[in-house]
């Protein structure tokens, strides 16, 4: 699978006022790579509006904010470890999730990608890996996601 | 008759996927996926789909009434409440 992970897309310690501020602070580090076309920031803020991406696994909150395929250059992934939590709406509907981990997936095509998808979900339900996630430290995470594509591409 | 499953979610890549497959291992650990077929689209298109199934499962938070039962699989997601969304499946397809 051609998915790269980019040092350059792990962002620890910004500060956003909501949710909104987070995805078009990541729109735009994402088109200035070239990682996704122009069409991107919008598409993906709407998105976020219509079926908000934020998960509550109970003790902590992860966003999974993502658009459709046909904005996007390159398939990658990219994490957000704001400074402090970011107020996402859960996807079920059942309120407000205070997240403290944004995952943005930018996927170029929709097959084929039920296995790396499937387990980045299960280290989401993973307390103990998302607390290392969220710990900043930007080697632990680039190592968990280069984990996470070697053995699911 | 096979029970056909519709699982949907906003973008119809990311959640819907990891349902699928989710409730594909569940169904099967329970020795019953040979008696579903499950598929996938985007919240978009469930209008236009849903009478053609048995069961919907959705991870967003869509609250229409479709002459389909739906059941909500956030579930699978965050596996937090899992077995319990697998009965209800099996009991809403009596399976």
């Amino acid at each position: 699978m051609d998915l790269v992970i980019d040092e350059e897309l792990i962002f620890i310690g910004e500060s956003f006022e909501s949710d909104i501020e987070s995805l078009e602070f990541l729109a735009d580090q994402l088109v200035k790579r070239n990682y996704v076309k122009d069409t991107y920031k919008e598409a993906l803020v709407q998105r976020e509006n219509e079926f908000p991406t934020g998960l509550n696994f109970g003790a902590y909150g992860v966003a999974i904010p993502h658009s459709d395929a046909i904005h996007v250059n390159k398939s990658t992934l990219g994490i957000v470890v704001p400074a402090k939590p970011v107020v996402f709406q859960s996807m079920d509907g059942s309120g407000e999730v205070e997240v403290g981990l944004i995952c943005i997936i930018v996927l170029k095509e929709k097959q084929n990608q039920a296995p790396m998808l499937s387990s980045l979900m299960n280290l989401f339900s993973d307390e103990k890996a998302v607390e290392e996630l969220s710990s900043g430290n930007v080697s632990v995470i680039k190592k968990y996601l280069m984990e996470l594509v070697s053995a699911n591409c | 008759m096979m029970k056909k499953i519709l699982i949907a979610c906003g973008a119809g890549i990311a959640t819907s996927t990891v349902a699928l497959n989710k409730l594909q291992d569940a169904l099967q650990e329970k020795g019953l996926l040979n008696k579903v077929t499950l598929h996938q689209t985007t919240i978009a298109e469930l209008n236009n789909k849903a009478n053609d199934y048995d069961l919907i499962v959705t991870t967003t938070n869509f609250t229409k009434d479709l002459n389909v039962p739906i059941v909500k699989g956030l579930s699978f997601v965050t596996n937090i409440g899992k077995e319990k969304t697998v009965e209800e499946i099996i009991s809403k397809l009596g399976l």
